[in-house]
């Protein structure tokens, strides 16, 4: 038994090493083992009893013996070695292939820790490869559709979210999948908007269902916009008429999975509409009985000359009364009709600057004077297209008509609309002049039109006048915009004020070219906002620049300089609110030392203006040596030249100057539009400086440095 | 003395009236039919007050306006202008260009009357 043992026991160290084949070492061992037990069974029959026997001599029975000991011994030995070398093996690796499959983890899975067993474990190896390679090819796919999906998604709300129309996505049982804020308003007072619930909460059923069932059972598309069908219907509660379209939407299979209405309030323009037909009826039935009782008086009277005085002063009642009748029925309709506003043309709120900046460059392609666009931006209520092809038409018979080849344009807000002021050196327009120029066809202007007719859409004339001064403008009243402030203007948080700084760098003595007329020089008004939206702190940064050229007194409302500036740290998130202006915005944004530069160029020749100067200033001395933009011209402050002029008053900031000097100053919630605001009310104030005896740059900075110092000095106290 | 008016107007059948009117409120008046009649008659003599149409053929009512505003020698005019125009906009035009006055047809004869009482007097007070 010592040496089976021996035997069988040879391979354990060599499983350990694992350096030889299992097969071979089982049928070693089991070859050895029944060798073994044959030869011990031989010998045991041998040798006591019939020691004479040979081996010729065993009986049946110890050959079965020595057999059955033989095949245990090497079904033992052979249990053990699958146990050791393939069940626990196997085991092994199914667990690493669980884990491979469950956790993905490729390298779980070592191929030659399983010789035995190969090449199985090489395969499993490479299975739990691929198997990790595709999901990470998954991944990744899942990432970039994901991606995809919210860009598209984002697009999608974006322009869901701009519509002024309101939009409903529906399922074919007509349950809400989707609708924009504007649906949301429109509908909202009808009954209850929401997502999976019905659109006739909040629609009226039957149109819906006729577009519908028109669209679905349409022999042909009818036009361009197959699976379209405008529609008119009410809300749910009849309060209000809309007007939109519905489209279908379909599957990959081309089947119809539910459709898209748009709609928009057409309850101002139907009633309009109905108005003015009453209206227009009206005065024909109104005047049908005195213009017939006054013919026929007037007839009457001429027939007969002759008649007796008393019935002759009868008929003179009837034309009298029948006069009065026909002068009230009119001004009726004439008040109806006012009423009803200046007719169907579609208009939109439009920023003045745009409509000048389209109408100079078109100009400047007709070959018509140079345009350029003065004063503070307006909002108005426009059809802008035409508008800038009749402005662009009008600046050229101006230049034409008085031998100029530059004009001014500026909006002006007025009382009740906006004026349009093309402004130019030289006599006014005669009056059948500009008819004559209002008469010509248009090319260009949607429906085919005169410049007249631009004007007449916007319920508007045009005349020109003489502005004294030897300039003359040629006005048009246009429609303002209902609401100031545009869409997408953040709303304006109340500001702290930022604290007031002052600057004893500023020059005490003239500085060259200081006994220049105010009036006649060229100034950049500019404003910067820090990362902090409030002081220039330590490690403080410029976020934006916003500045504007003010030439002569005008406002160059086209010659802009607007910049977001990468401050190179984070913004806090609790100054956000102050400029509105986020990390993402200005992660693609230029630093300030290629933005300074660019300002510097900006501001080539002029004298810098800003509303607490010194604070700004701060930022851009300090950036000096980084950006290699030198601001060492002369600053103004227009803090201080307020403080000059009105030195009892206390409060200076730019708002309480603007309503002091009647300057009205909208969308104040960027560097621009603060720069833009601040210019006016330094043309304002250099108005005023002129009237007072300050005309020239030396003396105004002369004064404001004494404006500062009493500033400070009072501020001790 | 009686102050001269000046109507211009190219309806016969308003400026019968309207003459009739003025001489009969005491005033010396002279009709010009379209506006090169019109400023032929400023030209000759100065006008206290006109009265003036602004829908004419040729030289309309904006032009006449314009052109005696131009005229230094008719500082003290006064003009009202007569329109069948009814828009907010058209009297704002009328005031822009030098009008005194914008009165939009049909307008009271009685109050139109007394506007232009009231116009002279000022003018000559």
């Amino acid at each position: 038994m010592a040496e089976r043992s021996g035997d069988g026991g040879a391979w354990l160290p060599e499983r350990r090493q694992g350096s030889r084949p299992l097969w071979i070492a089982l049928g070693a061992a089991s070859a050895a083992g029944a060798l073994a037990g044959a030869l011990l069974v031989v010998a045991g029959a041998a040798t006591p009893a019939e020691p004479g026997r040979g081996l010729g001599a065993l009986t049946s029975v110890e050959v079965g013996v020595a057999l059955a000991l033989a095949a245990s011994c090497f079904f033992g030995v052979a249990a053990v070695a699958l146990r050791l070398g393939i069940a626990l093996p196997l085991r092994q690796l199914a667990a690493e292939a669980r884990f491979a499959a469950e956790a993905g983890a490729e390298r779980a899975i070592e191929p030659g820790r399983h010789r035995w067993l190969a090449p199985v474990p090489a395969a499993v190896a490479e299975l739990a490869g691929a198997l990790a390679s595709g999901r990470r090819a998954h991944a990744a796919a899942i990432e970039a559709a994901t991606r995809g999906a919210a860009e598209q998604r984002n697009r999608l709300e974006t322009i869901l979210r701009d519509l002024s129309e309101g939009v409903l996505v529906c399922t074919l049982d007509h349950r809400v999948l989707l609708y924009n804020r504007s649906a949301l308003s429109l509908l909202r007072s009808a009954g209850e908007v929401g997502l999976g619930r019905s659109i006739f909460n909040a629609v009226a059923r039957e149109p819906v269902l006729h577009a519908l069932e028109r669209i679905l059972h349409a022999s042909e598309p009818a036009g361009e916009v197959a699976g379209t069908c405008s529609v008119v219907c009410a809300t749910a509660d009849a309060s209000r008429l809309l007007h939109g379209r519905i489209a279908l939407t379909r599957g990959e299979d081309g089947e119809a999975t539910g459709y898209v209405l748009t709609l928009a309030d057409a309850t101002r323009e139907v009633e309009a509409l109905a108005a003015r037909d009453r209206a227009m009826r009206e005065l024909a039935d109104g005047m049908r009985r005195p213009v017939a009782n006054l013919a026929a008086a007037a007839e009457t009277l001429g027939a007969f000359p002759g008649m007796p005085e008393a019935q002759r002063a009868a008929f003179d009642a009837v034309v009298q009364r029948e006069g009065g009748a026909l002068v009230a029925c009119l001004e009726r309709y004439d008040g109806a009709a006012r009423g009803l506003g200046g007719g169907h043309w579609p208009l939109a709120d439009v920023l003045s600057i745009d409509v000048f900046r389209l109408a100079a460059r078109r100009a400047a392609e007709e070959g018509g004077p140079e345009i350029t666009p003065i004063g503070l931006p307006l909002w108005l209520h426009a059809d802008s297209q035409s508008l800038v092809v009749a402005l662009a038409r009008l600046a050229t018979r101006v230049a034409e008509a008085v031998g100029v080849d530059a004009v001014d344009v500026e909006a002006t807000a007025g009382d009740a609309s906006a004026y349009v002021d093309i402004a130019w050196t030289g006599a006014p327009v005669p009056s059948a002049t500009l008819d004559a120029w209002l008469a010509e066809p248009l090319a260009g202007a949607l429906g085919a039109a005169t410049p007249g007719d631009v004007l007449l859409r916007h319920g508007s004339a045009a005349w020109s006048q003489a502005l004294g001064d030897g300039r003359s403008r040629l006005r048009t009243p246009l429609p303002m915009a209902a609401s100031p402030a545009p869409r997408d203007a953040p709303a304006s948080p109340a500001l702290p004020a930022r604290p007031e700084f002052y600057d004893f760098d500023l020059p005490a003595a003239a500085v060259a070219g200081g006994d220049r007329l105010l009036r006649r020089m060229e100034f950049v008004v500019f404003d910067t906002e820090p990362t902090t939206g409030l002081k220039a702190s330590a490690g403080d940064e410029i976020v934006s620049i916003g500045a504007v050229r003010v030439v002569n007194g005008r406002i160059l409302t086209g010659e802009t300089f607007s910049r977001l500036v990468n401050p190179g740290r984070p913004i806090p998130p609790g100054s956000i609110r102050f400029h509105g202006i986020t990390d993402a915005m200005v992660a693609d944004a230029p630093p300030a030392a290629v933005v300074l530069p660019q300002l510097r160029a900006f501001c080539e020749g002029a004298v810098l203006v800003a509303h607490n100067a010194a604070f700004d200033m701060t930022f851009l001395r300090m950036k000096e040596a980084e950006s290699g933009a030198v601001f060492d011209m002369p600053v103004l402050d227009t803090l201080l030249v307020s403080a000059f002029l009105h030195p009892d008053i206390v409060d200076h900031d730019l708002d309480a100057i603007a309503a002091r000097l009647g300057v009205r100053i909208e969308g104040r919630h960027t560097a621009l539009g603060d720069a833009m605001a601040t210019a006016a009310v330094f043309v304002a104030l250099v108005d005023l400086l002129d009237r007072r005896g300050t005309t020239t740059l030396d003396q105004l900075l002369r004064s404001s440095r004494m404006a500062m110092e009493l500033r400070a000095r009072a501020r001790q106290f | 003395m009686a102050a001269s008016v000046l109507i211009v107007d190219d309806e016969p059948n308003i400026v019968l009236s309207l003459e009739f009117l003025m001489r009969q409120d005491g005033h010396e008046v002279r009709v010009a039919r379209d506006g090169d009649a019109a400023l032929a008659a400023v030209a000759e003599r100065v006008p206290d007050l006109v009265l003036l149409d602004v829908m004419m053929p040729g030289r309309d009512g904006y032009e006449v306006c314009q052109a005696i505003r131009a005229n230094p020698a008719c500082a003290r005019t006064r003009i009202v202008m007569l329109t069948a125009r009814s828009r907010e906009v058209e009297r704002e035009k009328g005031l822009a260009m030098g009008a005194d006055d914008y009165v939009t047809k049909p307008f009271s004869t009685r109050a139109l009357v007394e506007r232009v009482r009231e116009m002279l007097a000022a003018g000559h007070g």
